[in-house]
């Protein structure tokens, strides 16, 4: 049995903390070193959140029509995708007829009311339900988030003979789904 | 005196820049952005799962913003909704149903979907419809024309039960009779009456005497819906005569491994045979009644 001094014992005591921390180094160094020994690849993942988005000019305006007119066209106007995926356009009227706060005549929409549609380029009948008038429009650039935008979208509409004076009104919707 | 030049040619670039980018980007408009723009769930029988859309106002107008949530149907032409199905499985949380954004200002919209205790089919198809109206003031003149936006979010849910892949042909049309130059339609009424969703691929082989042409056909069709596929097919100057129509329509989940086919017999009339038609009948016409022709051609010799 050999039998330790108390200055002895302080110094053994002191010397374990100085090991453990140099054998801590050198596992460190060790697992660093194995690194560089076995190239690993790493890969590296990224997942960009889809966005969907358009954007439509309003009001717009006939103008003022004579009663019996047929052919009227709006002035040509944007529609636009600003988000980050391809989208299908559609588009339905809020109601079957244009109407007025003045006027009791309304101007039903059909056979009077029409869109154009972007891959014909005919005019297409406007329901209440919707239709498509743009299949696949593009997403916005990449970068410069520049939308794309169809700048000859258009309406026409016939305005039957002897119908009452006054500004009449409706509602349109553009609705945007992700094209598949 | 030469930086007093530079700087006014820096000026004019920048005003340029500016004069493009605002012919680029548009102006006075009403918008909706909305992030993801759809949601793809696999849920058990009375399972519960919840989601939310951001939703932005990116237009200049304030508008007024109304959630629905329907069942989604839809075909290469229309979209339709109903209050079927899906659409009761889906409930709008904390009454968010109606609510103003003014320009640049986004809001959470937040939903659950519980799938129902008895399943009857594999894959359904809702939607939640983000619909902005502008609340702007009517012009007292003319005829005038609100413009408002609507995002359509898809909401697909695949639910444990049978996979049956079935697509029935309801009816179909083709052209009997085309002339030259003039687009003819082919519409296809079908009918998913199995399970999971039909994708669509394939195409119209037609074959004439001296020419064919292939005209592509894509598209899916959900469960339970009726879809009107319509494919056009426009004869060129060189096509006449008898020409066979053989439509090869392949659908699957994944694999389009199961086929439709009809076969149909178009009559292509060329205009200039239609134009050799017409002048032969007037010259036999102005010969039987000797009508002298009120053009004349003399050919002399030299």
């Amino acid at each position: 049995m050999i039998m330790l001094g108390e200055n002895m014992k302080q110094k053994i005591l002191g010397i374990i903390p100085l090991m453990v921390v140099m054998l801590f180094v050198a596992f460190l160094a060790v697992g660093d070193n194995q690194t560089y020994a076995n190239p690993v690849n790493q890969q590296v993942t990224v997942t960009v959140p889809q966005a969907i988005a358009i954007s439509v000019e309003t009001p717009i305006s006939f103008g003022s029509v004579p009663a019996g007119t047929n052919y009227a066209v709006t002035p040509e106007y944007w529609i636009s995708n600003n988000g980050n995926v391809k989208i299908d356009v559609y588009v339905k009227a809020g109601s079957t007829e244009f109407t007025s706060p003045t006027a009791t005549d309304t101007i039903a929409i059909d056979t009077n009311y029409y869109i154009k549609n972007y891959n014909s380029g005919n005019f297409q009948q406007v329901t209440t339900t919707d239709q498509m008038i743009y299949n696949n429009m593009n997403k916005a650039s990449q970068g410069s988030g520049t939308p794309t935008v169809w700048n000859g979208a258009q309406q026409r509409l016939n305005v039957p003979a002897y119908t009452e004076d006054g500004a009449y009104s409706i509602t349109m919707i553009y609705s945007a789904t992700k094209h598949n | 005196m030469i930086s007093l030049i530079k700087r006014n040619k820096i000026l004019l670039i920048i005003l340029i820049l500016l004069i493009l980018f605002n012919s680029i980007s548009p102006i006075c408009g009403a918008g909706l952005w909305a992030s993801p723009p759809e949601f793809k769930y696999n849920l058990s029988s009375s399972e519960t799962i919840n989601g939310e859309i951001l939703v932005r106002n990116i237009g200049k107008e304030d508008l007024e913003v109304v959630v629905e949530k329907k069942r989604l149907l839809k075909d290469s032409i229309n979209l339709l909704y109903s209050d079927k199905g899906i659409a009761t499985w889906i409930t709008i949380l904390n009454n968010e149903t109606n609510f103003k954004l003014s320009p640049g200002q986004s809001k959470t919209i937040q939903f659950k979907v519980t799938a129902p205790e008895k399943i009857n089919y594999f894959d359904a198809v809702g939607a939640l419809l983000i619909r902005g109206v502008p609340i702007e003031s009517q012009n007292n003149n003319g005829v005038n024309i609100k413009q408002g936006v609507e995002l359509v979010i898809p909401i697909i849910v695949g639910l444990p039960g049978p996979i049956i892949e079935s697509l029935q042909l309801l009816d179909h049309k083709a052209p009997i009779v085309l002339l030259s130059f003039m687009p003819g339609d082919f519409i296809y009424n079908l009918n998913n009456n199995g399970t999971v969703y039909a994708n669509m691929t394939g195409n119209i082989e037609i074959n004439g005497l001296i020419s064919s042409h292939k005209v592509p056909i894509e598209g899916g069709v959900f469960p339970e819906d009726n879809y009107t596929l319509i494919e056009k097919w426009t004869p060129g100057f060189s096509d006449f005569g008898l020409y066979s129509a053989d439509t090869t329509i392949k659908y699957g989940r994944y694999q389009q491994t199961k086929t439709i086919k009809t076969h149909d017999t178009i009559l292509v009339i060329p205009v200039w045979l239609i134009i050799l038609i017409i002048l032969g009948a007037v010259v036999w016409y102005m010969r039987r009644n000797d009508i002298k022709s009120p053009f004349k051609i003399k050919i002399e010799r030299r």
